[in-house]
């Protein structure tokens, strides 16, 4: 087996892995990353509803009541993403457990993650979407809500020169996304990190070596080795030897990758795997009165531009409109008329119905909400990922009372209900609560002890120098907005501790100062 | 060596064949036309076959039913139900004969003979049928829409019935929006200001 050594080895190459990859070998230390998924980037995008294409790269890992969505490829859910740039507010950070202890580790708060938001923005570009640019869908969204008295405001988005091609989930072919292709990735490579694709990591080990890893400066003597396969289920394996390892594959495969890596890691703390937040989506849909204008589902960005933090203080919502393409659509539910009886079908001529109506008169709210860490990843005895999901009762209650309200703003509107049943991947129902979501955090959460956490507040795995958990499975609470903008401002934050302990101290070699943001 | 090897294959066969003839027979026996057995067995005329006539005219009647209105040409590019590449192709051959059984059985024709309420009603029966039959026909309703409404065939061809326009679809970007932004002006702030 070809073994390999370097200072810094870095799983995955998505919001959670670029920060530190590109810190690191700005401050001086040999980085190679690696990602599982294969090489894609704008020119090789493509606008399809095909799953040949689309299941290349998005992978989902599901349950009867819970199923997550991410993407393996090279960029991670950069290039996938709807480019929706928010920061999480005060309120999520201060999420406390059932026995009131805060889930966030100490002084990790909205106030000390802004300068990891400035940065992260200032990176990303990301800025308000003008008046101008919201699409029709969002418009209308606006009009529903000002009529109820409720307010709604333009979101913040990661793109340059946005044609509206409505493609931003299958990737944008025009280089417009600042996904981590067009800022973190190259400026990583010019700055003399490796980017090795097609390479699945299997498993992480301790080397038999004491103490703390070098300070500074000084030599990296590798504390880890990781075993890797490159090229699918029967490629070749390849060792790495490294001072520094941050995983950052993500919720589910960082979550997969410590489980599997337990023999290894005798130490860890009983918590990976668990406590994995979801933003409890919930979705209801209807058909826009007569006196509204048309949306138009299928034309400008994929997120309709508006976003209402009416209810974030009330009910730890926030709630918006969605656009999706029809694949999108069909594998999150069957829509059908709530209002007639006997019901129509959800095929044939009922539904052919009323899927002409879904370009131009069909709404879909979507909510993002504070629903609490309830996701749980084991192993089966092959060692795949499993997924189950606890507090079902609270959360069923949570749905019906967000459905309600949502429900609410559609009827007060005057729209035709139309109902949405949440579909497994052969499009059969889910039995009573689902949630769906790439959303999903905190499997190998931050927190102040190995009784709360995997990671301390700095990243670092307890019990385990050198080894970080960087990416969304170190986000320990449900955020009620997108989460790509707070995973990468976090492994900024990671990052920049990681470079003031092992960074070489020759001048030139330190990340460039953050760059102030208008706001 | 190789004189064990000749005389030992055929005994071998010879049971495991007689195995599979008992088991078969006994599965047939206890589950009659049951389709988990049937679909195990192959207990289906031979014409129905991956990619026969039968097979094809069964599974264009099944897209019909399932999206009426398209065009015979539309129709003809929905060949998601036999395209190896999804799990449902291992059981197109089953469910074309499933189709025509259950329209023979009611009307005495062929599936694709029938008129739309006819098969409509042939289709909803099934989907209420054991849990076998009701998880085929699912999926088979599924992909089908899947297919259709997103117009996977073909990255620029949309779905004419819907509206969807599939890919390439350049607009003015003034076009995507209303001109008219004070018509749709809201109060931006929450009560509580906004976070992002």
């Amino acid at each position: 087996m070809m073994t390999r050594q370097t200072d810094v080895l870095v799983i995955g190459s998505g919001f959670g892995a670029a920060a530190p990859a590109l810190r690191l070998a700005q401050a001086g230390l040999k980085v190679t990353m690696l990602e599982k998924g294969p090489k894609i980037g704008p020119g090789q995008y493509r606008q399809t509803q095909d799953p040949k294409y689309l299941l290349t790269y998005l992978k989902g890992l599901g349950s009867e009541h819970l199923g997550l969505t991410y993407a393996e490829a090279l960029g991670g859910g950069s290039g996938f993403y709807e480019m929706v740039s928010l920061r999480a507010p005060s309120i999520a950070f201060d999420q406390r457990d059932a026995g009131g202890r805060r889930l966030w580790p100490t002084g990790v708060t909205r106030s000390a993650m802004d300068p990891w938001y400035d940065r992260a923005e200032s990176m990303l570009r990301v800025e308000q979407i003008g008046e101008n640019q919201v699409p029709r869908s969002g418009q209308v969204f606006a009009l529903m809500m000002a009529r109820l008295g409720y307010s709604c405001d333009r979101a913040r988005y990661a793109v340059r020169n946005c044609l509206g091609s409505g493609y931003c989930v299958t990737g944008c072919l025009y280089g417009a996304k600042q996904s981590l292709h067009v800022n973190y990735l190259p400026q990583a490579v010019e700055a003399g990190a490796d980017v090795v694709c097609d390479m699945e990591v299997l498993e992480v080990r301790a080397l038999p070596t004491r103490g703390r890893p070098a300070r500074a400066g000084a030599p990296m003597a590798p504390r880890y080795l990781v075993r890797c396969r490159s090229g699918g289920a029967h490629g070749k394996e390849v060792e790495y030897r490294a001072a520094i390892v941050v995983l950052g594959g993500g919720t589910v495969g960082t979550a997969k990758l410590l489980l599997l890596s337990a023999s290894g890691l005798p130490n860890l703390s009983e918590h990976v795997g668990r406590n994995i937040a979801f933003n409890g989506s919930v979705k209801v849909a209807g058909v826009l009165p007569d006196d509204m204008p048309d949306g138009d589902m299928y034309s400008g960005r994929s997120h309709p531009g508006m976003i209402s933090y009416e209810f974030l203080a009330s009910r730890g919502i926030t709630v918006s409109t969605v656009k999706p393409l029809p694949v999108q659509m069909m594998a999150a539910g069957r829509l059908r008329f709530s209002d007639l009886n006997p019901a129509p079908s959800w095929w044939g001529a009922d539904h052919v119905a009323m899927m002409k109506q879904v370009r131009q008169r069909m709404i879909i709210l979507l909510s993002l909400g504070l629903t609490p860490p309830a996701g749980r990843i084991t192993l089966d005895a092959e060692g795949a990922p499993k997924l189950e999901v606890d507090g079902l009762p609270g959360l069923a209650e949570y749905e019906k009372d967000i459905e309600a309200l949502l429900r609410s703003i559609l009827d007060r509107n005057g729209c035709r209900p139309v109902s949405v049943e949440a579909v497994d991947r052969g499009g059969m129902p889910h039995a009573g609560t689902y949630f769906s979501t790439a959303h999903q955090t905190g499997s190998c959460r931050m927190a102040d002890s190995p009784a709360m956490g995997v990671v301390d507040a700095g990243g670092e795995v307890f019990g385990y120098p050198g080894l970080f958990v960087s990416d969304g499975a170190a986000i320990p609470s449900s955020l009620a907005v997108n989460t790509s903008l707070t995973i990468l401002a976090n492994a900024e934050r990671i990052a920049e501790g990681m470079v003031s302990r092992f960074g070489m101290p020759a001048p030139g070699n330190r990340a460039p100062a953050v760059v102030a943001v208008a706001r | 060596m190789s004189e064990t090897s000749t005389t030992a294959t055929p005994q071998l066969t010879s049971r495991r064949e007689a195995i599979r003839c008992l088991a078969s027979g006994i599965a047939a026996l206890a589950v009659g036309a049951c389709t988990p057995a049937t679909i195990l067995l192959k207990n289906y005329p031979e014409q129905y076959r991956p990619g026969t006539e039968a097979t094809r005219r069964a599974l264009l009647a099944f897209v019909d039913t399932v999206v009426p209105g398209l065009t015979p040409e539309e129709r003809r590019s929905v060949t998601v139900l036999e395209d190896p590449y999804y799990p449902l192709a291992k059981y197109s051959d089953f469910l074309a004969s499933d189709l025509d059984r259950r329209a023979d059985r009611h009307h005495g024709r062929p599936f694709s003979a029938l008129s739309l309420p006819d098969r409509t009603d042939i289709v909803a029966k099934a989907l209420r049928g054991d849990a076998t039959t009701r998880k085929l026909y699912t999926g088979a309703v599924f992909l089908t829409q899947a297919a259709v409404y997103g117009g996977i065939h073909d990255d620029r061809a949309g779905c004419r019935l819907t509206g969807f326009p599939g890919g390439y679809h350049f607009a003015n970007p003034t076009s995507l929006s209303y001109p008219d932004t004070s018509r749709f002006a809201v109060r931006a702030l929450s009560r509580t200001g906004n976070p992002a």
